[in-house]
């Protein structure tokens, strides 16, 4: 990765590795079991600069939630480096990691099993104000009560539990708590998934306008390319554990070099029928392989509509072929 | 001129609630051709499963019921028939997909003998009919390997696969109707589009008619023939899928599609968002049901609620305050 200057890099993620074990496969126990491993995020290299929005898009099974829990250190890297802001997090103490924590947030998918039921929503925005002592006591109250009105809920209902708003309402919740420790990083974990379509042009409109207040630097997890067409600046595809391509926003979708990120384009659905007539169609064979035992050398030649012999060979390595235009293929 | 396979007129589903009876599905009427492609398109709460549960006959009962209007299908009133009635024509007429495989299929039995067990029960097949016919069917919906396949437990299938049984399931007793309530939602996108183009294919192949009910407008435009949008428990607008993407009526439709992020044209500006929720359809209020959201309400809209109306070149939309044609 080209070398800039040191305050425009929010984060930096080398060679990350989140491997799940996940008991052992042997006919007797003891004997001949071999463990077997979820290589979840298998060597992720990444960047993300102050106040962009980097979409990172895969389907289920990837490795993108992951890899966004990893970063947060909510998850336990088996190896490699996450930079937050040029401070290392990987093996932190838990007390160096908690004042870094005040930076970075996340928004989950389903905002009601991300709040507490037996809290009050004023209680679940307060708590994280009490905990890193963002305002004095006394001015904690109106400190709420202005992060409901930034995120468009009406203060007076902060006595309510979550159970009595809706779907929409109850992620604007969820933002309001993780606006209050004044964060600069947040990620989004297919945050409108779970939402109605007419909800979801809402919270994408408020994650916007907060990032332009705030200066907020996003990682927005998302299965929905549309979305993540709307929002990124830059995308980033991954694959098995693996990112397999990365470029600006306008050049991934109109020129999309990996095989998977052609397939992955061209099979969302396009209601605006004028563009659609001249898409073509890759429909993929198969399903995904298991990420307990991807296949060798490149993890997509299963899938791939140009795989070829030698692509079980080797791993192919995240190039840049084009200026800010990286994929991990052989064959381009 | 294409026969109705399908016709519903005045559909009226209740379900108890305690804030007294939630109006699911309020007024429905709607008329499906022979080999035609019907969209329903809404969001939760607008009664689109409802609606196809009705016409199943498979309204959860408490607290549901259908209280009025008829489903007739090839011809006959279903809401005037017996459960047992109703039960034959659904296996034989009526295949259906649901959105969660997982609880569709019985874990407990192999998948092959799910799908030979209603061919055995409805069609009178022996088990070796059964299971050849099984079998040919599986490898129709594009399950690799459908001999062994065959044996396999739903647990031992993708859920792209579990939904190929399913729909393999619903053409067994090669039914004139195919409903489908979200069958890809839950799929990821390649699954989706492979899924998609096996129902595209099977549609030719069988000279199906199809209800395809989802939220997501570009599974309808690339699928669909026809598109029934639904609000509240009400269809608010109806067309062929041309008309209601290029010049929507109702504002409802015309305000969803503005909100969606497009692929095609990247925009920096903000989303068109709808602002406010859907109504509770236990306390619905005089007037349309979605004056309080709509950008555009005359007086009128407070009132009265509106009713289907023809506006042009057989579509219809439910509004006192049409746009005009763009």
């Amino acid at each position: 990765m080209s070398s800039e200057n040191k305050s425009d890099k929010l984060l930096e993620v080398r060679n990350l590795q989140t491997h799940f074990q996940v008991g052992t496969k042997g006919v007797i126990f003891g004997l001949g079991a071999v463990k077997q491993t979820v290589q979840a995020v298998d060597g992720v290299d990444l960047e993300i600069m102050r106040g962009e929005t980097l979409g990172l898009v895969g389907e289920s099974g990837c490795g993108k939630s992951t890899l966004g829990y990893t970063i947060l250190q909510l998850e336990q890297a088996t190896s490699g480096e996450v930079i937050y802001d040029g401070q290392s997090l990987v093996g932190l103490k838990r007390s160096e990691l908690r004042a870094v924590r005040r930076k970075m947030q996340i928004i989950f998918q389903d905002p009601y099993s991300a709040l507490d039921p037996r809290m009050t929503i004023g209680n679940a925005i307060a708590e994280p104000l009490r905990v890193h002592e963002i305002v004095p006591r006394d001015d904690i109250q109106d400190r709420v009560e202005e992060l409901l009105k930034t995120v468009g809920l009406n203060p007076y209902f902060k006595n309510r539990y979550p159970h009595e708003f809706s779907g929409g309402q109850q992620q604007r919740i969820v933002i309001a708590r993780a606006l209050s420790v004044e964060p600069e990083f947040i990620v989004c974990d297919e945050p409108i998934s779970a939402l109605d379509v007419s909800i979801q042009a809402q919270i994408i409109n408020l994650l916007e306008e907060l990032q332009d207040k705030f200066g907020l630097t996003y990682l927005f997890i998302s299965h929905d390319l549309r979305v993540v067409r709307h929002i990124s600046d830059r995308v980033a595809v991954m694959y098995l554990g693996k990112i397999v391509e990365q470029a600006d926003q306008d050049e991934l979708h109109s020129n999309p070099l990996h095989p998977y990120s052609q397939a992955l384009l061209s099979s969302v659905p396009v209601w605006d029928r004028a563009a659609a007539t001249d898409r073509k169609r890759i429909i993929l064979e198969g399903d995904v392989p298991s990420p307990i035992d991807p296949p060798s050398g490149c993890r997509f030649r299963t899938r791939c509509p140009i795989a070829q012999p030698s692509c079980a060979d080797s791993l192919p390595l995240l190039r840049e072929v084009k200026e800010n235009h990286w994929v991990a293929c052989h064959l381009v | 001129m294409a026969e109705a396979v399908l016709e519903i007129k005045n559909l009226e589903t209740h379900l108890a609630s305690r804030e007294g009876a939630v109006k699911a599905v309020n007024d429905v009427s709607f008329t499906l051709l022979q080999g035609e492609t019907l969209g329903i398109v809404g969001e939760s709460g607008s009664g689109k499963t409802m609606t196809a549960l009705s016409i199943m006959g498979l309204v959860p009962n408490p607290p549901g019921e259908v209280v009025g209007g008829s489903v007739i299908l090839d011809g006959e009133n279903l809401t005037e028939l017996s459960d047992d009635e109703v039960r034959k024509r659904r296996s034989t007429k009526m295949g259906m997909v649901f959105q969660d495989p997982a609880t569709s299929l019985n874990p407990t039995m192999k998948v092959g003998p799910q799908i030979a067990e209603t061919m055995q029960q409805q069609l009178g097949f022996d088990e070796a009919t059964a299971r050849q016919r099984t079998v040919e069917i599986l490898e129709r919906v594009g399950i690799p390997s459908p001999e062994s396949r065959y044996y396999d437990y739903p647990f031992q299938f993708s859920g792209g696969m579990r939904q190929r049984a399913m729909i393999a399931i619903a053409l067994s007793c090669n039914p004139l109707l195919l409903i489908a309530d979200e069958p890809t939602t839950a799929l990821d996108v390649t699954v989706q589009a492979q899924l998609l183009d096996l129902v595209r294919d099977l549609k030719t192949e069988l000279g199906m008619s199809v209800i395809w009910i989802t939220h997501d407008l570009g599974v309808v435009a690339d699928l669909c023939d026809r598109v029934a949008v639904m609000y509240a428990g009400h269809i608010v607008e109806t067309g062929s899928v041309d008309q209601i993407f290029t010049s929507p009526k109702h504002r409802y439709t015309s305000l969803l599609l503005k909100s969606l992020p497009s692929m095609e044209k990247r925009s920096s500006d903000r989303l068109t968002a709808i602002a406010g929720l859907p109504p509770s359809l236990a306390n619905l209020k005089p007037g349309c049901p979605f004056a309080p959201r709509c950008d555009a309400p005359i007086d009128r809209c407070l009132e009265e609620n509106p009713v289907l109306t023809e506006t042009g070149d057989n579509r219809f939309a439910a509004c006192w305050n049409t746009l005009a044609d763009s």
